[in-house]
């Protein structure tokens, strides 16, 4: 008989321990930070694809002519073809999990998942990815759809919601959250936890009855998690390589606004003295690009070089808190380039974003925003334009109002 | 019970967390970085030999490579089999070019000093056995290691292996046999699949 060690039981062990720890929170956010200055990138130069597109047609064209004298071009197999080996599990009544590496071990009213899973009702999905435990909670409510999430963090999808039917409700340790449908992720840990609002409304009902309406685009916390609320621009400044990052639109509270604008403030006041040619021209710059002097350039035209060495040259100076600069450099651009319709949206956008939040100018920032609704009123920026005017209570849209 | 409405305690736009994108295309990779970088983190963990460090470059590289295909994507189980296929074989890559790199002509040519090697008990510093079996994978060459563990530890067929490297079933029978073999000439016992 032999006693030597098996190796696969010990990797699969091995597997679960790498499981359980995760990936580490400073990692994540590491991550997740350059996935958000690589979507900056891609929105602020695809306009440029569009120059490309006789060449494409062209293309397009000289392709369909060798189809024509017979030759077959083998299209790649569709990502989505692969099919998951598992068959949904029923669990509390009516709910099923599933998932190829799904693993889930019920305990009564309670089931613990561990793995990329989907739990499925008919008004609700739940996508969960690390170790998680959900309660089914019919005990506490009318509806037999509660679910409660003990903890972890998982992605809610309530797909179907009635007129005039109840909404669902998703107790939590500190309260219930309301769903009128929409997308979002809760992350309950053992003390509090957050709710991130991505599309729809929910409204958070604590334990006292208070009401906390949750607009799209913002996190709500309870427990100890309300501790950890608290901006993350200089997080970025220090975890990410020059560069910085860049916050995309969305509406903000006001507390969440005051507290930015305050401590940016402050970091304002430290670069007050520093001269303007303190503001370097964005780095990287084709030759065609080269900085020349502002008032005689009108004409010059942007190319993708320059929108990405913009982009960075303001994230640079974003992450070291100079949003004065940033705000200047963007200015500068928008007067000397002539920038794609695509392009100009999002600097227009982003230079509103430091105006707003960073500097706290209102009267510039109202200003701003109205020429920007003034000169894209259908852009895709416009809800949100419209929904900082609301929340800086802008004299032109009172007035439109 | 009366509510209250309370509009700022607790809340903060998620934008002022640094924690969301824009466009429709930058939001769908950020859910699904949220759904799956567990699975990939850990993947990469696995064949970087519990290297944190390696393991966050490949998952982010999987998902800077997810901008390029996220609008193919569909909802559904197929795309775990999707992040699961990219980052085998982005870690198949990474594991190649180091071994290349690795090789002493190489360092030599570069001027490198040979590099440590990592600890395998980082991770399991309580559990001396899983980090002899982690130094024994280490052991592999890469294509081997990567084939072994989709066999031995993630259950995955022969044909789905296969479709994964982009090899043939026998050429990946070929891997495994040879995998094991090492694995038994070290000392360890491997299960019959």
């Amino acid at each position: 008989m032999s006693e030597r060690p098996r190796l696969a039981p010990s990797l699969r062990e091995l597997d679960e321990v790498l499981a359980e720890r995760g990936m580490p929170r400073h990692a994540r956010d590491r991550v997740g930070a350059r996935l958000r200055r690589e979507a900056l990138r891609r929105e602020a130069t695809s306009g440029f694809r569009f120059r490309w597109l006789p060449a494409l047609t062209f293309a397009a064209g000289a392709a369909l002519v060798l189809m024509v004298v017979g030759v077959r071009l083998r299209q790649p197999p569709p990502i989505s073809s692969q099919t998951a080996s598992s068959t949904p599990t029923v669990f509390g009544g009516s709910f099923s999990v599933q998932g190829e590496s799904c693993r889930h071990v019920d305990r009564g009213p309670e089931v613990e998942l561990r793995g990329t899973c989907l739990l499925s009702a008919p008004h609700l999905a739940v996508h969960t990815w690390d170790r998680v435990r959900l309660r089914h909670d019919r005990a506490d409510h009318e509806s037999p759809g509660d679910v409660r999430l003990v903890e972890g963090t998982a992605m809610f999808d309530v797909t179907r919601v009635v007129e005039g039917a109840p909404p669902t409700r998703i107790p939590v340790s500190h309260g219930v959250i309301e769903v009128l449908g929409t997308r979002f992720t809760i992350e309950q840990g053992p003390l509090g936890g957050h709710v991130d609002l991505f599309e729809g409304r929910i409204r958070f009902i604590d334990l006292e009855g208070v009401v906390t309406e949750i607009a799209p685009g913002q996190r709500h916390a309870w427990g100890d998690a309300v501790a950890m609320l608290s901006p993350a621009p200089n997080e970025d400044a220090e975890s990410l390589a020059p560069g910085g990052s860049r916050t995309p639109a969305v509406a903000a509270t006001a507390t969440a606004t005051v507290v930015t604008t305050e401590r940016d403030a402050a970091s304002e006041a430290d670069h007050a003295g520093e001269p303007d040619r303190d503001v370097h021209p964005p780095r990287r710059r084709s030759a065609r690009a080269e900085p020349r002097a502002a008032e005689d350039d009108d004409d010059a035209v942007a190319t993708a070089d320059d929108a990405t060495a913009l982009i960075d040259e303001v994230g640079r100076l974003r992450a070291q808190g100079r949003y004065g600069d940033a705000a200047e450099v963007l200015r500068r651009a928008e007067r000397t380039r002539h920038w794609d319709a695509r392009t100009a949206q999002v600097l227009s956008y982003e230079l509103g974003e430091i105006i707003e939040r960073h500097l706290g100018d209102r009267q510039a920032a109202c200003e701003h925003w109205a020429r920007h609704a003034e000169r894209w009123p259908q852009g895709r920026y416009a809800r949100a334009v419209k929904a900082a005017q609301e929340r800086l209570a802008c004299p032109n849209q009172q007035n439109d109002q | 019970m009366e509510d209250r409405v309370n509009r700022d305690s607790g809340v903060i736009a998620l934008e002022d967390l640094g924690e969301l994108p824009a466009s429709a295309e930058a939001l769908r990779v950020d859910e699904l970085y949220r759904r799956y970088q567990g699975l990939v983190y850990r993947l990469a963990l696995r064949y970087g030999r519990g290297d944190s460090a390696w393991a966050e470059d490949v998952t982010q590289e999987v998902f800077l490579r997810l901008f390029d295909v996220v609008e193919r994507l569909e909802e559904g189980d197929g795309l775990e089999g999707w992040f699961y296929r990219v980052t085998s074989n982005r870690c198949l890559n990474r594991l190649r070019r180091e071994r290349l790199r690795a090789s002493a002509p190489v360092r030599w040519l570069l001027g490198e000093k040979a590099r440590p090697p990592i600890d395998p008990e980082r991770l399991t510093a309580a559990r001396e056995g899983l980090g002899q079996a982690w130094a024994v994978l280490d052991e592999l060459p890469p294509k081997e290691r990567l084939a072994f563990c989709m066999v031995h530890v993630d259950g995955k067929t022969l044909v789905e292996i296969g479709e994964i490297l982009g090899h043939t079933k026998g050429y990946v029978c070929k891997l495994v046999k040879r995998a094991e073999a090492r694995i038994r000439e070290a000392g360890w016992e491997v299960d019959h699949v």
